[in-house]
């Protein structure tokens, strides 16, 4: 006798009858494993996606930028970003560390007046490695001389590393060619000069043009930004210009936001496929209870309670919820592989959330069958033995 | 006395009309009796036989089992009596297909604790109907008359006072039925009650006495006194016969002769 039968007699009852009806037990199953599969798959997804979009995104809500009104074309006393400003700067940055930029005077070729001189002007910066990424040559750790230039500047004046460059009206060698920035108007935009350690820099209008400060995260960028904020225009007056104090937690809250909702989306679509499969079930067991009904009533006839009949009934959703969470979470887990790999480019780069999706699908899975189950099971269990047995 | 209907009346609202399927019905079955309940098809047979296996109450009237009205049973307690006391054999046989021959007689107990002496005595019981070669099969390989074998085995799982059977002939053809009776006969105890319905006036020739149903009401005088059956011993082997049937009512297969 099996260990079932003797010791689980109702689950041995309800796992003979979903035998009975194999291909249709099986449908009902494969489809509460799609749903199984559309919530722990797109629950993997989101967040694979979310992590590749990060990666991509790079470390764009940790950064805090100052700048200094500009002055050329400002006439309302704009306030300079001198010593004291950059001391104040560093002391609110703490450990977080900085790119601080300098812009020098536009040089001109000499004997000539009006044909610009490429490098066209020496910028200085500190701290370089973190604002540039160098694509030939090397930064010295000690970095006292020579000059950085960018791409577009080298090729057009065909320069290379180690070649010699007037710079301030200083003689450098070239140690690096650099990527050359994104963007028009940005702080660290080189438009066509070369950059030099910045105390090799005579400052052209003001000390400092601006400063790049990155800090560990965004929430800590978030509050350097609005201490600097305080410190640097809270003395100024109403009718000054002020310095300009960003950073991008908005800009990376959106996207974190547009993440979450897209993962809120597509596990919609998720337990709507589950839902779905619960009709299914409810659908699969009103049938069998259907079919079933003289054997119902026979049951009962010989002494199985209402409490029974739902039991086996119940019993039988249930397994079918175990088999679909299983299949479906195995499934899931394949799919997830694919994903990563698609995404991340490593199957196993699976993100440290997922096995909650997979859990929430398994026991959203489990859950479906059980609720779609009590209707047939209570419809079936409540018939009365005389009506059964007559059909 | 092992059960008695008094007065008993079914109704059952049909829409518009009422269908009054049992009008004023008495009679008493004593212990070890065996009786069979005639007529055709729509005269209440069915819903007699419900009554008297729990499985309904009368619209009015009382149905009395071992001394206690059925009806102050809940439908919980039914089921328990039920389980305890009446053995049902089905005309369809009502077994259950995914189960074997051997599961089907267990099916009755299988709820309850001690499974192997349950199925020690389920295997006894198929043995005693001439199936022991057929305990692992299932009903779809077996043939009609050993399908009704089952059924009856199982109705004696759990030595049952009172056993009803629903045109146990029904689907068999004469040879078969008249196989099938005997063993229901030879295999229920002397003090087992049988009460069989059925259209096939040849079943009754093996019966100790016949009520005959026509629209609801019981026809027979014999029947229609329920004094007079008390007096009637079913041990003394004289079978009340409607009077129709060539077939001896005295051979082996008569109750009180033959074991």
């Amino acid at each position: 006798m099996s260990f079932l039968r003797r010791y689980f007699p109702r689950t041995y009852l309800a796992r003979r009858n979903l035998r009975r009806a194999k291909v249709r037990t099986a449908l009902a199953i494969l489809t509460v494993a799609i749903g199984v599969v559309a919530i722990g798959g797109l629950g993997i997804f989101g967040l694979s996606f979310e992590a590749s979009q990060q990666e991509n995104l790079g470390d764009l809500g940790n950064e805090v930028r100052i700048e200094s009104p500009q002055q050329f074309f400002s006439g309302k006393d704009a306030p300079e970003l001198d010593e004291r400003s950059l001391a104040d700067i560093r002391e609110i940055a703490g450990d977080a560390k900085m790119t601080v930029v300098r812009q020098g005077e536009t040089a001109t070729r000499s004997g000539s007046t009006d044909e610009i001189q490429i490098p066209s002007r020496a910028m200085g910066v500190t701290n370089p490695q973190l604002t540039y990424d160098v694509v030939e040559g090397e930064i010295p750790d000690n970095w006292n001389s020579g000059a950085l230039v960018d791409q577009r500047t080298a090729r057009y004046d065909e320069l290379e590393v180690g070649d010699p460059v007037t710079v301030g009206g200083r003689l450098q060698r070239i140690v690096a060619l650099i990527e050359s920035p994104e963007g028009f108007s940005s702080l660290e935009n080189t438009g066509g000069s070369a950059l030099l350690p910045i105390e090799l820099v005579e400052p052209a209008r003001q000390p400092y043009s601006g400063v790049i400060i990155y800090a560990e995260n965004a929430i800590e960028a978030d509050e350097i930004a609005k201490e600097l904020e305080r410190e640097l225009n809270g003395p100024l007056r109403k009718d000054q210009d002020k310095f300009t104090v960003e950073n991008k937690k908005k800009e990376a809250e959106t996207i974190e936001q547009q993440l979450t909702s897209t993962n809120r989306f597509l596990l919609g679509v998720g337990a709507i496929a589950l839902l779905v499969a619960g009709v299914s079930i409810i659908n699969v067991q009103l049938m069998s209870a259907r079919e079933r009904r003289e054997e119902i009533g026979v049951l009962r006839a010989v002494g199985y309670g209402r409490l029974d009949i739902l039991a086996i009934m119940m019993i039988e959703t249930v397994f079918m919820g175990l088999l679909a969470a299983i299949v479906g979470v195995s499934l899931a887990v394949g799919a997830g592989a694919i994903i990563n790999d698609a995404l991340l480019g490593d199957p196993m780069a699976f993100q440290p959330n997922s096995w909650r999706y997979l859990a929430g699908a398994f026991g959203f899975g489990v859950f479906i069958c059980i609720l779609a189950g009590i209707l047939p099971a209570w419809k079936a269990s409540r018939e009365r033995p005389a009506d059964a047995l007559r059909s | 006395m092992l059960i008695t209907a008094d007065s008993v009346s079914k109704q059952f609202a049909g829409g518009a009309d009422t269908v009054r399927a049992l009008d004023d019905v008495s009679f008493s079955i004593t212990a070890g009796e065996f009786v069979t309940v005639v007529g055709p098809s729509g005269s209440g047979k069915s819903t007699l036989l419900n009554l008297l296996g729990l499985l309904d109450t009368p619209t009015s009237g009382s149905v009395t089992l071992k001394g206690t009205d059925i009806e102050s049973y809940s439908a919980r307690d039914r089921t328990g009596v039920r389980k305890e006391t009446i053995g049902f054999v089905f005309q369809s046989y009502g077994l259950i297909p995914t189960l074997t021959a051997l599961e089907n007689v267990a099916v009755p107990r299988m709820l309850e604790p001690d499974p192997s002496a349950t199925e020690q005595r389920a295997n006894e019981l198929l043995n005693a109907v001439g199936l022991g070669d057929r305990l692992e099969h299932y009903p779809a390989e077996l043939s009609g008359g050993q399908k009704q074998r089952v059924a009856i085995a199982r109705s004696m799982i759990n030595d049952p006072d009172l056993i009803l059977a629903d045109e146990p002939t029904g689907n068999l053809d004469r040879e078969t039925g008249k196989q099938v009776l005997s063993t229901l006969l030879e295999s229920t105890g002397e003090d087992v009650t049988v009460v069989a319905v059925t259209h096939d006036e040849y079943v009754a020739s093996f019966s100790d006495r016949v009520l005959e149903l026509v629209d609801g009401t019981l026809s027979q005088s014999e029947s229609s006194d329920a004094e007079l059956n008390a007096e009637l011993s079913p041990t003394t082997g004289t079978a009340q016969t409607t009077g129709n049937s060539n077939e001896p009512a005295s051979d082996s297969t008569t109750r009180g002769e033959g074991r």
